[in-house]
């Protein structure tokens, strides 16, 4: 009885083992499935497009009222500020960049932001230890006057916006410290990510030469986005940073230029709220 | 979603759609439903972490284990609507004859009765017992892959064979002997 049931099961199994679907069946379903993965894919790049959430948002900054921008200003310095203050712990070269990095009293960089090759608008950042950051913002075709800086004191929580054309001094506050939110709307997403990735993840480009300096660089890759961080060997220091979103179809989509420089000397009226 | 993983996913819709399709027709007997649940399954993968990625060591099992999973829910929701309604009794487990052009009636007859009692029995058993007994029998995987790929030990997977292999024998037995497979259970 025990054989005949055990047969019973064998001959069961190899019966479930020949059905087979239709050749024309299965072309038709992979044919579907491809089409299905391609669309997703695409769609979760959309879902996921910080830099086009990014410069959508700078897009709409600029359009603002005095009061919303200096609240949407406000609220994305503070995220760069604190993701400056909170950082990772690093190893080998590129840790060694990330700790000099973190030691550094004070930095200021300028980026260039393009958006599928066409300039969006261009941004000078000052930075001091002490919790003081200004960020000036140029719009297209403002190369020497920002349209608006945005000073702060994160360690106060307190800034002000300044509009050039109307001289115009719109104070806000903002959460001290606050980096739980809105990381994606963050214009300095990518300090971020220097500073928290694992150091194992960044991948070495090797050197490169810019302006007769020869640079060791790493790539980053977060959520379909590729940083590339450029090294000065004699200061240990990123000192060139590039952005960028590439859709699957090869397309750049946002992109952002820095050149950073450290050390600086500021004029203390880069910083007051007054 | 990085890059690398969207482009991982549509490498493996390439490289195992078929089989992943072919697995839960087997299973569920239907070309609509194997195809729904194909598409879901790699859908599903764009849901995970690349933590979760990187841990996937053979594809091609855990895509199996996936697809046998996700058939053996459609077949049990399949059955207990069926017992529900009681009136159904062929649309419900439909059985290929493409693989044997020309059977003989007898045949065939004997063919889908086996495989639609095989397809109830698997519904009657726990679901950890119909997975693990699927997927080492039906889809040939490994005893290491089936531990794997179902969070046992392979010793694990040695046991619940052996359970699951007694109580299919006496449902099929029991299948046989009333002729009807809606009392195997019973």
């Amino acid at each position: 009885m025990k054989h005949t049931a055990d047969h019973k099961v064998d001959k069961a199994v190899e019966s479930l083992k020949t059905q087979e679907p239709l050749s024309d069946d299965i072309e038709r379903a992979q044919d579907r499935l491809l089409k299905a993965v391609a669309i997703e894919a695409e769609k979760d790049s959309e879902e996921l497009g910080v830099f086009q959430k990014l410069s959508a948002w700078w897009k709409e900054t600029m359009n603002f009222s005095s009061y919303k921008l200096a609240g949407s200003m406000g609220a994305a310095a503070s995220f760069a500020l604190a993701i400056f203050i909170f950082s990772a712990s690093p190893q080998t070269s590129f840790a060694s960049m990330v700790e000099n990095f973190k030691k550094a009293r004070n930095f200021f960089y300028s980026a260039t932001m393009t958006t599928s090759g066409q300039h969006l608008m261009d941004i000078k950042v000052y930075y001091r230890e002490s919790g003081q950051l200004r960020v000036e913002s140029y719009a297209l075709g403002h190369k020497d006057q920002p349209t608006f800086v945005n000073i702060m004191d994160v360690s106060q929580g307190k800034g002000v916006m300044k509009l050039s054309d109307t001289n115009q001094t719109v104070p806000f506050s903002f959460d001290v410290g606050d980096t739980a939110q809105s990381a994606q709307e963050d214009p300095l997403y990518w300090r971020k990510l220097i500073l928290e990735v694992d150091p194992d993840k960044a991948q070495p480009l090797g050197t490169q030469t810019f302006s007769g300096v020869e640079l060791t660089g790493f790539l980053l890759e977060e959520s379909g986005i590729e940083t590339r961080v450029w090294v000065d060997p004699n200061s240990q220091l990123p000192v060139k940073i590039n952005v960028s979103q590439t859709f699957d179809d090869g397309s750049v989509g946002f992109e952002m230029k820095a050149d950073v420089e450290y050390n600086q000397r500021f004029d203390d009226s880069l910083f007051e709220l007054n | 979603m990085k890059k690398k993983q969207k482009q991982l996913i549509a490498e493996l819709a390439n490289q195992y759609g078929r089989q992943v399709f072919a697995t839960a027709y087997r299973i569920v007997g239907d070309s609509h439903h194997a195809e729904d649940i194909t598409q879901d399954i790699y859908m599903k993968l764009f849901k995970k972490t690349p933590k979760a990625f990187d841990k996937v060591n053979n594809w091609a099992a855990y895509l199996t284990t996936m697809a046998t999973s996700a058939s053996l829910d459609l077949l049990r929701k399949k059955h207990r609507l069926s017992e529900q309604s009681i009136t159904d009794d062929g649309a419900e487990t439909v059985v290929s004859i493409h693989s044997n052009p020309e059977p003989t009636p007898e045949k065939q007859f004997a063919l889908t009765q086996d495989i639609q009692q095989l397809r109830h029995a698997l519904t009657k058993v726990t679901e950890q017992e119909a997975k693990v007994f699927v997927l080492r029998f039906v889809e040939e995987l490994s005893y290491d892959d089936i531990a794997q790929h179902l969070a046992l030990t392979s010793g694990n997977v040695g046991i619940i064979l052996n359970r699951t292999r007694q109580k299919l024998a006496r449902l099929l037995s029991h299948s046989q002997n009333t002729g009807d497979k809606h009392e195997a259970h019973s």
